[in-house]
């Protein structure tokens, strides 16, 4: 019999509070959380992670969110003022944590989501596991899956967090409408708000886009409606499009599937969704030569490129702390405005939950993925995070594959295997493997933390967490922009070969 | 061969992007200044042709970041027009008939598929990516000259072994009505027919190519197609006019297998449609 979160917890002098948490807990009971522990005599830690998610929280479009951003910042200050609050500086993703702290002790309880880094990690971590575990539930509601001394007591914890792809997703079959997708048509939302179609905007294997008129709040802000190709809805489609529906994610510069659409008939069969609408390039036809970001944004410097690697990478982390995996991450999945804003697109392939995202590129697949077929496993946090660091070098190099190489293979899978990465260690001065073309000297020209932080993903495998990633470049762009590293802001250095 | 020592790779633009080289071989032999049915030389409709051809593929972003092109002419000798460039920074083109002229057309394969060797070379010593490369023939005649056998036999043999490897694509185009093409027709182990036309069709050739390396530059697989083998996103993104993608595709590096080459010209692959059914799915769960 599991006990009510509030008795589990007085057995532990020490709380890690993952952001995840407070996050992903239904009002009431967050609100008895953020009473409870200024109140009580526990000592409360934060990954390093907290200080940034925190910010991006608190610019999220969803005024309980933010409000929560202030309040966490209000218990901060309060244990703070007791001596009782401590931040895991420079330990921002969960694995240290939890391998620590989680093994050495059993007078420690971690709180956090039940999709999420902290959960994977602790999954991973399995019998040596000592800690107390607090989690929040899909329905919002904090349990403690793990109580006892049992030989077996991560059993319950397992059953609650080791997702396994939906079975569902796999029923055949599509659900099919009569309707021709063209501008003038009308569809409804599921409370039968009628919305017409607008210009035809373009047209991908899956479906075609449209503006229409839907404005909700009167704001302006461009809708546009996704129309996906008959047989295109299948079981997978529905499923996760009602979830994210019903999640009602929104954040500035995340395309989100807000509301499904259906046909405007008396039963009314679904057809797609809406989405806010962004106009711009993609990042795949920008990032393609230094030549042509210079052509296309002729004011940039590095500093720009950094930049929009922070953005990119908060939004995100945004959707991780919702244990939203993006899974087909990719340069042409960011459309950057003029203002050289990007905002993430194709979002409703990203995987929800149990219910997988099937698709997947190579550049961004790493090599234990290589084989697995991404409709029938779910994605890791620890995927993503090599995916991440693909698409940040990628942005950083002008679209270059971080293992693209002299003398490489004939696909980028074939490089991905032999897992050489050519870009040496300070000192070690061999660039004879770099590809032509000037790419080494951005290397060169790069902080030697964020150099060391490409090894370690790249040579030695580790998989370092998003927020760790986006510290590093918030140095990087801080350095930049206090000129510390001279010639240091150049787009590029015009030197033939390395 | 002497014409190719001290031949360079050509020249390369910085660029994260798979390249296509295409190197084309086109007869400028005496026979080219003959005249197609509106009356206009040969060699005129194929310089035009070959210009527009340029001109929409230098339009085409996504190609435009992409092609390298390379031209050898042959008439009498063969002569390198053009080294290995970036068709962006390729100059204006225009080719004159050398009368009188007889056609090494093995010659010129081999030239070009040496070409085109070297260029492969560069790109993995610089380690650039790259499609496998495609060699455009384009003759109104049958080989001529003294070693014109021999040199078509070595052309053949050389095709067909790197065709079997997946090293090289071959588009053997036959002008004119006149001839039997009877030694081109061999030239291309995978194609069963010969693409023939007379030149003032050739714009038709050129936009089945313009279209084929749209579909080999953008194409931007998906690892894994979903449970139900419907397509997976294709090029033509929903943005808009970008279509450019710099990532390659499929784990089954299909990026580097040729477009079908169509028996007529023009006929563009259909795209697969899915299948649609309702099967498992209870509709009242979705409806509203």
């Amino acid at each position: 019999m599991t006990p009510d979160w509030q008795t589990y917890l007085k057995n532990y002098d020490r709380i890690v509070l993952d952001f995840s948490a407070p996050l992903n807990m239904c009002s009431s009971e967050r609100d008895e959380l953020l009473c409870l522990l200024p109140a009580g005599s526990w000592q409360v830690a934060v990954p390093g992670s907290f200080e940034i998610d925190l910010e991006i929280t608190a610019a999220a479009d969803d005024v309980d969110q933010r409000s929560l951003a202030v309040r966490l910042q209000q218990l901060e200050e309060q244990l703070r003022e007791q001596q009782r609050f401590f931040l895991f500086k420079g330990v921002y993703g969960a694995r240290e944590i939890v391998r620590k702290l989680g093994t050495g002790s059993d007078r420690v309880c971690f709180v956090f989501h039940y999709i999420s880094e902290f959960a994977e990690e602790v999954l991973l971590a399995g019998e040596d596991l000592r800690a107390g575990l607090l989690v929040v539930g899909p329905d919002g509601r904090l349990t403690a899956p793990a109580a006892g001394d049992g030989p077996d007591r991560m059993a319950g914890y397992r059953q609650l967090c080791a997702l396994e792809v939906n079975r569902q997703t796999f029923v055949r079959g599509a659900v099919l409408a009569d309707f021709d997708a063209r501008e003038g048509a009308a569809v409804i939302t599921g409370d039968r708000s009628r919305i017409i179609l607008g210009r035809m905007l373009g047209q991908g294997g899956e479906g075609r886009v449209f503006l229409c008129d839907y404005d909700p709040d009167g704001t302006g802000v461009q809708y546009v409606v996704k129309i996906y190709h008959r047989g295109m809805l299948n079981m997978l489609r529905l499923m996760k499009l009602k979830r994210m529906e019903e999640m009602q994610v929104s954040y500035p510069g995340i395309c989100w599937p807000q509301r499904m659409v259906y046909t405007d008939t008396p039963k009314g069969r679904p057809l797609g969704y809406l989405m806010k609408g962004v106009s711009g390039r993609d990042l795949a036809s920008v990032c393609v030569s230094p030549d042509k970001v210079q052509r296309l944004y002729p004011n940039w410097r590095r500093r720009d490129l950094v930049r929009l690697c922070i953005y990119i990478l908060e939004r995100f982390q945004y959707l991780h702390l919702f244990g939203i995996l993006i899974g087909d991450m990719r340069l042409k999945n960011v459309v950057v405005d003029e203002a050289g804003r990007p905002s993430l697109m194709d979002i409703d392939s990203a995987q929800v939950a149990d219910i997988p995202c099937p698709v997947g590129y190579a550049d961004y697949t790493p090599p234990e993925m290589q084989e697995v077929e991404f409709s029938r496993q779910l994605r890791s946090y620890d995927s993503e995070s090599w995916a991440v660091a693909v698409l940040v070098f990628k942005i950083l190099f002008f679209g270059l594959h971080p293992f693209q190489r002299v003398g490489g293979g004939e696909t980028i899978e074939q490089d991905i295997r032999d897992g050489i990465f050519p870009y040496p260690e300070e000192g070690d001065q061999d660039y004879s493997l770099v590809p032509w073309g000037g790419y080494a000297q951005i290397w060169r020209y790069m902080p030697l933390p964020m150099r060391r932080l490409f090894r370690s993903i790249f040579v030695q495998g580790r998989r370092a967490s998003l927020t760790e990633m986006l510290g590093m470049l918030r140095m990087y762009a801080k350095v930049l922009e206090k000129g510390l590293i001279p010639e240091g802001d150049r787009l590029f250095w015009d030197t033939e070969g390395p | 061969m002497s014409l190719y020592e001290g031949l360079n790779e050509g020249s390369f633009k910085r660029s994260a992007v798979r390249r296509l080289p295409i190197c084309f071989c086109l007869d400028v032999s005496g026979s080219m200044i003959r005249s197609t049915a509106n009356d206009t030389p040969r060699i005129q409709e194929l310089n035009e042709s070959f210009r527009r051809f340029l001109e929409t593929m230098r339009s085409n972003e996504a190609v435009a970041e992409a092609a390298d092109i390379a031209v050898l002419t042959f008439g009498g000798t063969v002569r390198i027009e053009q080294n290995m460039t970036p068709i962006d920074q390729m100059p204006e083109q225009r080719y004159l008939v050398r009368k009188h002229t007889m056609t090494p057309l093995g010659e010129a394969i081999l030239g070009g598929i040496q070409l085109l060797e070297l260029r492969k070379e560069a790109y993995k010593k610089k380690g650039i990516k790259y499609f496998q490369p495609w060699l455009v023939v384009l003759t109104d005649g049958e080989p001529e000259g003294y070693t014109a056998m021999e040199a078509m036999d070595e052309a053949v043999e050389t095709v067909h072994k790197l065709e079997a490897e997946q090293k090289l694509v071959v588009f053997p185009v036959g002008v004119g009505d006149d001839v039997e093409f009877s030694q081109l027709g061999r030239l291309s182990s995978r194609m069963s027919h010969l693409i023939r036309m007379d030149a003032d069709k050739l714009d038709s050739f050129f936009q089945f190519l313009n279209a084929s390396s749209t579909q080999v530059v953008v194409k931007d697989e998906q690892v894994i197609p979903d449970l139900f083998g419907t397509p997976g996103k294709d090029a033509t993104g929903d943005r808009g006019s970008e279509t450019e993608s710099t990532e390659t595709g499929s784990r089954e590096a299909r990026g580097t297998e040729p477009p079908a080459v169509p028996e007529e010209t023009g006929g563009a692959a259909a795209a697969v449609q899915p299948e649609p059914y309702v099967e498992g799915i209870n509709l009242d769960d979705w409806c509203i």
